[in-house]
């Protein structure tokens, strides 16, 4: 059920009424029922593996939390809860890796040794990545009793499968949502105002922004050869279909979130303003980056043999990089686990190794940079230096984005070359090769237009952002024509100045 | 009134949307040649419906087949129609009709690849009258779409407010007030005698992307919708005849492979349904004196001149008596 199909506005509407009418003690119920009849409208059978997961990491959850409470020895119980865990992780990442990557294993077996594997046909059930992550972000957090296990198999069941966000996240911490989800909430109409803001602002990034965008893009992405002069143009159209599309969706899943009174953890938080890549990935996706901080960069920083090659690392290198290459080498491992999340391709691969790569790099080169910052007089406060850095950050997140666009690393490289050897913006115009003639839409100056100007107020509200500002604490304030006033203009963009948004439905992080 | 207070935003939103919607529904959806054949179904009776795609609708002229046959006769071939459209399309003429004989219009193309969301059939939604009908097609089709399709009728003519005035204009006029085919009369094509009329294009022919078959993708929803056709039918004691209409040479030619796959496969399908096919391209079909060159017709697809058509639908009016 796509979020821009007329199927889910409908059933929304429906959970939303639903919930507000019945006995507050059966909301979650009621969220519960919705979920699944969400989850089933895409197939019985891929509702199978939703079922396993959760099935699997709720007896697991107790079974650790026994474990740790009912076995006097404290080392039988570690043992015995490092194995229920073992076997439950193993289960579930290894379901989405059979059903991911079986066939990239098998092509690049293949490509290696000569063989002819076939490509095998699997079912791959929707959102698998989000809520397999979140259920064992779950299981790992009882481990370490950071969570208690959840008894309620059903309660359970409506955290691994809540239905605005099973789809494309934000990746959920039981600590947070657990209790928001089976707690009451009284209808409150600010928050539903508010909550319907935030949705037709999603709607709007999605459908005015990124689906214009996405014509300049599959033009210039699918025709590398034809456009070559205009690969700077793709990226950078690229980058605002991404951000808008990405960021647009978790707006309406927040939105829809808030309708029910239940607070999503934000997943982004102007990305484009970081000044450094680590600053990116702590305001790009910011749900997956902490669960990647908390379940595999810990665990890598602080295990025994992670111990050793520090030590080891400080004799030889002396104590400072000693200290800094076990962070770095553990920003690598986290970055190669995020490229092969992003997809089965070694293109990913290459996006997320580029990502740890400076990561480990700025890391590395911390000291050499502050002595010369010192030499050079320039000072972390300074205006001009905080946008220099925010440019050179939005230049290599820009580099990054040839390798997750592109149709595979070459391709990536051609592009990158082209783009410094043959910039040239007049292949829009010139005649014959417009855009759209390869992609079969329409290339127009209004889509830039409304590119342009959707970019423009993008820019604006995330700068009052940046600056702290409530924007939907100040809508919520206003007379009710200025509200009724702000809903029409953002309902009628939709249509006015959208593109349809393609046949799926159309939100890239939907095919997770 | 703290009640009527909370009430007034929402209902002051949905009524301003409500007006907008209609003034551009007016103003930008043209007049279309659907509106026609809708009022037609709505208050005529037919013996034969023609059900299937742009092909049929260029190539099929019910007034021949009317002479042909001695019965009523009525054109519902739509660019863009798949099964699904089709099934409902029926469901609605047969409100008022109680056809003997339904001919579909069987295009390959249109079962193996996804329903777009642009093509005539947002306009049969939007001229179909209120009915149960209407409200099945709704959920059957319009429920998985982007939903500004339908709640915007206008989304998909948003970028024809250049023509709003010519649209006014129209709309404002006789013809539209008595479903009159004026309007649709160009010098590529009109719409007359119950079908759209191609003039005779000479010169260079658009080859375009022609959807073949591929029954690797197929879609499921083509068939079932069919299938739902034609228990229609035969629950009504309706004769349903399947055909395709004839194609150039050069492309029967040039993916004679994809043609004969396409038509080992239907034949056999049919003929599982218990369903005739007549397939206009099977050298056994072949109509006597029908000039098959791409220089009478109007793209390799296949879409016929108006002559070409009359020619074919005297044959298909033959074939239908014997």
């Amino acid at each position: 059920m796509s979020l821009v199909s007329m199927e889910f506005l409908l059933f929304a509407a429906a959970a939303v009424a639903g919930y507000y009418w019945i006995p507050k003690r059966c909301q979650w119920m009621w969220l519960l029922l919705f979920s699944y009849i969400y989850y089933a409208s895409g197939g019985i059978r891929v509702t199978c593996f939703l079922l396993f997961t959760t099935l699997t990491s709720y007896a697991a959850g107790i079974l650790v939390e026994q474990a740790a409470e009912k076995i006097p020895d404290k080392k039988k119980a570690k043992r015995r809860g490092k194995q229920v865990l073992a076997a439950a992780l193993l289960l579930n990442f290894g379901i989405l890796g059979v059903l991911k990557y079986t066939n990239f294993a098998l092509h690049t077996v293949n490509g290696l040794f000569g063989t002819e594997f076939g490509s095998l046909q699997f079912l791959l059930p929707l959102g698998i990545s989000f809520y397999t992550f979140q259920s064992m972000g779950y299981l790992l957090d009882v481990y370490w009793g950071r969570a208690k296990a959840e008894h309620h198999l059903f309660r359970f069941a409506l955290f691994v499968s809540f239905f605005p966000q099973i789809l494309q996240g934000p990746i959920g911490r039981f600590s947070a949502l657990g209790e928001q989800l089976y707690a009451s909430h009284p209808f409150d109409g600010k928050r539903i105002e508010r909550g319907c803001l935030r949705i037709l602002w999603g709607y709007f990034k999605k459908m005015a922004i990124a689906d214009n965008a996405v014509i300049f893009v599959d033009a210039i992405f699918g025709n590398p050869e034809l456009y070559d002069g205009l690969g700077l143009m793709g990226v950078l159209m690229y980058s605002i279909q991404l951000y808008c599309d990405f960021s647009g969706g978790m707006d309406v899943v927040i939105g829809i979130g808030e309708l029910f009174g239940i607070h999503l953890d934000e997943n982004f938080k102007r990305p484009y303003f970081a000044v450094s890549i680590t600053d990116f990935w702590h305001r790009w996706h910011i749900t997956l980056g902490t669960w990647m901080k908390d379940y595999v960069f810990y665990p890598v920083t602080l295990s025994g043999w992670m111990k050793h090659f520090s030590k080891f690392a400080k004799k030889a290198f002396g104590k400072q990089t000693g200290r800094t290459l076990p962070i770095c080498l553990a920003n690598l491992i986290v970055f190669f686990v995020v490229g092969v999340w992003h997809g089965a391709a070694w293109k990913f691969i290459v996006y997320g190794l580029y990502n740890g790569l400076i990561i480990a790099f700025s890391g590395l080169m911390a000291p050499a940079y502050r002595n010369w910052k010192k030499a050079l007089h320039i000072s972390d406060k300074s205006r001009a230096f905080h946008l220099f850095q925010m440019a050179r950050t939005f230049v290599l997140v820009n580099i990054s984005w040839f390798f997750d666009r592109a149709e595979d690393v070459p391709t990536a490289v051609l592009m990158m070359k082209n783009t410094l050897r043959r910039l040239d913006f007049r292949q829009v115009l010139e005649p014959g090769i417009e855009i759209g003639e390869a992609s079969g839409t329409t290339f127009t100056v209004v889509a830039l237009g409304v590119i342009l100007g959707g970019c423009l107020l993008l820019f604006a509200v995330s700068v009052l952002q940046e600056q702290g500002k409530d924007l939907a604490e100040i809508f919520t304030r206003q007379h009710w024509l200025v509200k009724a006033a702000v809903y029409l203009c953002l309902i009628l963009a939709l249509p006015v100045l959208g593109q349809p948004s393609g046949e799926s439905g159309g939100f890239i992080y939907a095919q997770f | 009134m703290r009640n009527f207070k909370k009430l007034l935003l929402p209902a002051v939103v949905a009524l301003a949307l409500a007006a907008v919607n209609f003034c551009l529904n007016y103003a930008l959806i043209p007049y279309s040649y659907v509106r026609i054949m809708m009022h037609q179904i709505e208050t005529q009776e037919y013996d034969t419906l023609f059900l299937g795609t742009s092909h049929g609708l260029n190539g099929i002229s019910p007034k021949i087949i009317e002479e042909k046959t001695g019965g009523r006769a009525m054109n519902l071939c739509l660019g863009g129609e798949y099964p699904k459209d089709a099934y409902y399309l029926l469901k609605q003429a047969c409100k008022k009709s109680s056809p003997k004989t339904v001919v579909y219009e069987l295009d390959p193309g249109y079962w193996c690849t996804p329903e777009g969301q642009r093509g005539d059939f947002n306009r049969v939604f939007y001229e179909m009258p209120w009915s149960l009908t209407k409200l099945e097609y709704f959920f059957a089709k319009e429920w998985k779409l982007d939903f500004r399709a339908a709640l915007f009728p206008w989304f998909y003519y948003r970028s024809q407010f250049r023509q709003m005035e010519e649209i006014l204009a129209v709309k404002r006029g006789q013809e539209y007030q008595n479903f009159g085919a004026g309007p649709f009369q160009n010098e590529g094509q009109g719409y007359a005698d119950g079908f759209m009329q191609n003039a005779l294009a000479t010169g260079p022919k658009p080859e375009g992307k022609l959807e073949l078959w591929d029954e690797q993708e197929k879609n499921e929803d083509s068939f079932r919708y069919f299938e739902k056709m034609q228990a229609f039918c035969e629950k009504r004691g309706i004769r349903l005849i399947v055909i395709t209409t004839p194609v150039p040479s050069e492309t029967l030619e040039k993916y004679a492979e994809k043609f004969e796959e396409s038509d080992r496969f239907f034949t056999e399908y049919l003929k599982g349904l218990g369903l005739e096919y007549w397939n206009y391209n099977r050298p056994e079909r072949k109509i006597k004196d029908f000039d098959y060159s791409l220089n009478v017709y109007t793209d390799y697809e296949g879409h016929m001149w108006a002559g070409q058509a009359e020619q074919f639908s005297a044959q298909l009016g033959e074939d239908m008596i014997q």
